[in-house]
């Protein structure tokens, strides 16, 4: 694609050359109009279109074609509502995680999902990857605060569905469709959230164990204690034989201090953190979260009772010692394996076989790195009626393949 | 029905399953949106997923319309068959086939009544949360349908917020098998988009949801008011001010003395205008601050009184009137027209008082008994059907609540869904776009439109057979 072409719709300032793939230019419209303009001179030139946000997790996704452009919607920013009285606000897709959260803290109101560096993603990046915060125990997965969205189609047609209440049945839940749909369906223009409260205080306890088991055993019990923790993390940086295990409390001060009061007889003295040190701490906790741009992630989500035997089969397919960072969040069972900057991960063939090895025992597994991933490594088989289901509907939105990504199913991707 | 069909049929699901009979046919012909009737072909029950498949591949051999139903209870005219079309039922289909309490999980057949749901995972110390007023007869297959809500919504989320996997039998007869609990989807969200589908996708025949660990202490205060607008501002207050109870729902003048006169009589004082139903969980110390909080925005609006129920027993009593208003009504008049908006929280007064204004100048009866914590309204029209006028009025009525709501930047429906009755008026709060995308994903999943046609989506001259021509507006 000439950048000529795209600088006639966006404008000079708004393309960049080969910023996130090697010889692909980026187009950044400022207006939705010129990102239909955009699909148009796709579709009119046969071409394959990458959608970006701010390009923070394009390593997230998987390619079934090489974009001969992209279009990032990092531009198509600002707040277009936000309605602390109702507990909503709708913005447009490029908008920061960052300049959200600060809007609504403001009011006392917080966004979810609580992702690692707000400030590197997009609204509308963190709907279409399905990403979920360090929120996720007290909150819930991140789609579920979507109450409705606006997506310009590849057809040229913006549309809308669910809406901007926090209550709302009327018509189907497409926005369900678009959360976590990679880009493969339509643009997501602008969406609307349900917020939740900035709570009063927030205290971290943390504990360290030699052995996994024993780790995994404690947060077991905080979990059955009758505690609501915002999140409960193991960490573990590099040093198989230290488990550090983290419980986050939030809410209202009289609240977490009889929590922390519960859990101090439950933990044997565990280290407490208050105020900035906490806030610090949680902060630090968000952020050894996968980030595709320093190290490959392998992040694997299974029931709890299935936490064990998939670990153990993690870190038998990982081979020994691995240089790995393990973050475990026992509560929502998942797992991210973050492999060592510098380290290569591991080959095709063997994250294959770890895939399989893990799906066999009730696990997902998708492989985060820093450039978008080629069909090779997701070549799991999936149920043949629920892929022909999502290709009908991608179908359905692309029917001439415009969107270059492609409905990420089953095993890694 | 073609003798062979019904053999085949039969053959499958036995006696107890085939409804052929017609004076047995007649309670399918409409669900809660008593005006809106017709009589289906046939009533097919099967008794389990394999039996839904059997029964589904043979209508689809035969190009016959299908209309799935739970309990009946829907108010839309959701469950309302459509003509030429057979009735598939999961009334057979009843059974809790697994509660995971380590993994925090059940699996149900669709049938299964969401009050039994709740109850099989009690001792576990579990609760299942969506708690639409119908519970103790509407199924959990209809929940996800109609993406249903209920009081504790407030604080849970509607059905949407807990559905974990499906088993979907497709209108061709084959099974789609999306049952295992994810962590999240892998590839597009195909449970989450099936929810409130409104039966137009598929047969749900087996639900897995999330269960939760029900809470260390719940507490039910009455508040009560001399005014309606006192009760809208105290609750637009408590949201504003990021109090944390589980549900607020409000009960107006005349629903009070229905209830009161009524078996369900909970106590609620007959000279309030208004009664607040707040309830609050937690731990002690949540419960506490959120009373303590909660109480000085009641004092600010007026309250006459905030009764805290002292036993279990009070507590359930308070309820059972909340959850028996629907009942109650009948002594108002022989039918009720439940309508279901939602309005931006901020706005209750406002809308409220628009929608008494509005029904007064129709003459009609109007009680209102609603999700105030979410702002969904139920306007509540007692008519008798047979007396024509008054229906007419009735649905004249519904269309201007309606209009107002969506001018406020309201919505059609918070729970009920939109069915046979607000279909042609989707319009009115989505585009033809919108509108055409909704149509087009539909047909993906369902090729030749035979599941539920002519609901929910406004007909377009050829778009569709037209099985209904509308409400009789
Ligand atoms: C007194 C009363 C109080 C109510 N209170 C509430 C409330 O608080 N909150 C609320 O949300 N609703 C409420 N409702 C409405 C109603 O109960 C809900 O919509 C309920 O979910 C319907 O369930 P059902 O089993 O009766 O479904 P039905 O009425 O039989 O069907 C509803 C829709 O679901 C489809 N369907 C049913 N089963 C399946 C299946 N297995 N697979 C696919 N599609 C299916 C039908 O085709 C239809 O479109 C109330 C109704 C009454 C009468």
């Amino acid at each position: 694609m000439s950048s000529n072409s795209l600088e006639s719709i966006v404008g000079r300032e708004n393309v960049e050359e080969s910023c996130v793939i090697p010889g692909v230019p980026v187009a950044h419209p400022v207006e939705v109009d010129q990102a239909r303009e955009l699909f148009k001179l796709a579709s009119s030139e046969g071409q394959k279109l990458l959608l970006l946000g701010k390009g923070s997790k394009l390593g997230w996704s998987c390619l079934a074609n090489r974009p001969d452009f992209a279009l990032s919607t990092s531009r198509l920013s600002g707040i277009i509502e936000f309605e602390p009285g109702d507990g909503t606000l709708t913005a447009l897709a490029g908008t920061s995680m960052e300049e959200l959260n600060s809007t609504t803290r403001g009011a006392g109101l917080t966004i979810t999902p609580d992702v690692p560096r707000p400030e590197t993603a997009s609204l509308g990046g963190v709907i279409a990857t399905g990403a979920s915060g360090s929120d996720r125990l007290a909150m819930g997965p991140g789609r579920l605060h979507v109450l409705g969205t606006r997506v310009l189609q590849p057809n040229g047609e913006v549309t809308r569905s669910g809406g901007n209440l926090v209550k709302n049945v009327t018509g189907y839940d497409l926005m369900r469709l678009y959360g976590g749909s990679f880009g493969c369906l339509a643009l997501v223009t602008e969406a609307s959230l349900r917020l939740g409260t900035v709570p009063e205080g927030t205290i971290v306890l943390s504990m360290d164990f030699d052995e996994l088991e024993t780790a995994l055993g404690a947060a077991e019990d905080v979990l059955a204690a009758r505690v609501s923790p915002r999140a409960v993390t193991l960490e573990n940086q590099l040093h198989p034989g230290q488990w550090s295990l983290h419980v986050v409390l939030s809410g209202r001060l009289a609240h977490i201090e009889f929590e922390l009061d519960r859990l101090a007889q439950l933990l044997k003295s565990p280290r407490v953190s208050r105020e900035t040190a906490a806030d610090e701490l949680k902060c630090r906790l968000r952020d050894l979260e996968p980030d595709s741009r320093e190290r490959a992630v392998l992040h694997v989500g299974v029931q709890p009772s299935r936490l064990r035997p998939t670990i153990a089969a993690l870190l038998d397919g990982l081979g020994p010692s691995p240089r790995a960072e393990f973050l475990l969040q026992p509560g929502i069972a998942t797992v991210d394996v973050g492999l060592e900057p510098g380290s290569s991960p591991p080959g095709p063939d063997t994250l294959l076989f770890l895939s399989r090895t893990l799906r066999a025992s009730g696990a997902s597994t998708t492989l985060r790195v820093d450039r978008p991933m080629g069909m090779e490594l997701a070549a799991d088989p999936d149920d043949p009626l629920r892929s022909s289901l999502m290709e009908r509907l991608r179908a359905t939105y692309d029917p001439s393949r415009l969107l270059c990504t492609r409905p990420p199913l089953g095993g890694l991707r | 029905m073609n003798p062979p069909i019904v053999r085949a049929l039969r053959a499958i699901v036995g006696d107890a399953g085939l409804v052929v009979d017609e004076t047995r046919r007649i309670p399918y012909e409409c669900d809660g949106l008593a005006f809106e009737r017709q009589k289906p072909r046939l009533v097919l029950l099967p008794g389990n997923t394999e039996e839904a498949l059997g029964c589904m591949r043979i209508l689809h051999e035969e190009g016959i319309p299908i209309v799935a139903r739970g309990a009946g209870t829907g108010l839309t005219g959701g469950a309302t068959p459509v003509e030429g079309g057979v009735v598939v039922g999961t009334a057979r289909m009843r059974r809790v086939l697994e509660i995971n309490v380590q993994d925090r999980y059940a699996r149900a057949e669709a049938g299964l009544v969401n009050l039994d749901l709740s109850r099989a995972c009690a001792d576990d110390g579990l609760m299942y949360a969506p708690d639409p007023s119908s519970q103790m007869a509407c199924t959990i297959g209809g929940n996800v349908a109609n993406n249903s809500g209920g009081p504790h919504c407030f604080k849970y989320g509607n059905t949407s917020r807990h559905v974990l996997g499906l088993k979907i039998v497709t209108p061709e007869g084959e099974l789609l098998d999306l049952s295992r609990p994810e962590t999240d989807p892998e590839g597009l969200d195909l449970v989450g988009l099936f929810v409130g589908s409104e039966g137009m996708f598929g047969l749900a025949t087996e639900v897995t949801v999330r269960l939760l660990p029900a809470p260390e202490n719940v507490e039910t205060v009455l508040a009560i008011f001399p005014d309606l607008d006192d009760a809208c501002d105290a609750v637009s207050e408590i949201i504003a001010e990021r109090w944390d109870p589980s549900a607020l729902e409000i009960l107006d003048r005349l629903t009070i003395q229905a209830v009161e006169a009524s078996i369900y009589a909970a106590g609620y004082p007959a000279e309030a205008d208004a009664v607040l139903l707040i309830e609050i969980e937690g731990s002690r110390a949540e419960c506490d601050a959120n009373y303590n909080g909660i109480s000085a925005v009641l004092d600010r609006h007026r309250v006459i009184e905030a009764r805290r129920a002292q036993t279990e027993q009070e507590r359930k009593k308070l309820w059972a009137g909340r959850k028996g208003a629907y009942g109650a009504m009948g002594r108002i008049a022989p039918d009720l027209y439940v309508s279901d908006v939602v309005v931006p929280r901020t706005k209750l007064r406002e809308l409220v008082r628009k929608s008494t204004e509005i029904c007064s100048e129709y003459g009609l009866k109007l009680t209102n008994v609603f999700h105030a914590g979410d702002g969904n309204l139920h306007p509540n029209l007692s008519y008798d059907r047979r007396d024509s006028d008054e229906l007419k009025r009735v649905l004249a009525a519904g269309d201007e609540i309606m209009e107002a709501v969506i001018a406020a930047g309201g919505t059609l429906s918070g729970e009920h869904g939109v069915g046979l009755e607000k279909r042609d008026q989707m319009p009115m709060y989505f585009s033809q776009p919108d509108l055409d995308i909704m149509l087009a994903v539909r047909a993906a999943w369902d090729q030749q439109q035979r599941m539920n046609p002519g609901k929910l989506l406004p007909i377009r001259a050829c778009n569709e057979h037209m099985p209904f021509k509308g409400l009789n507006r």
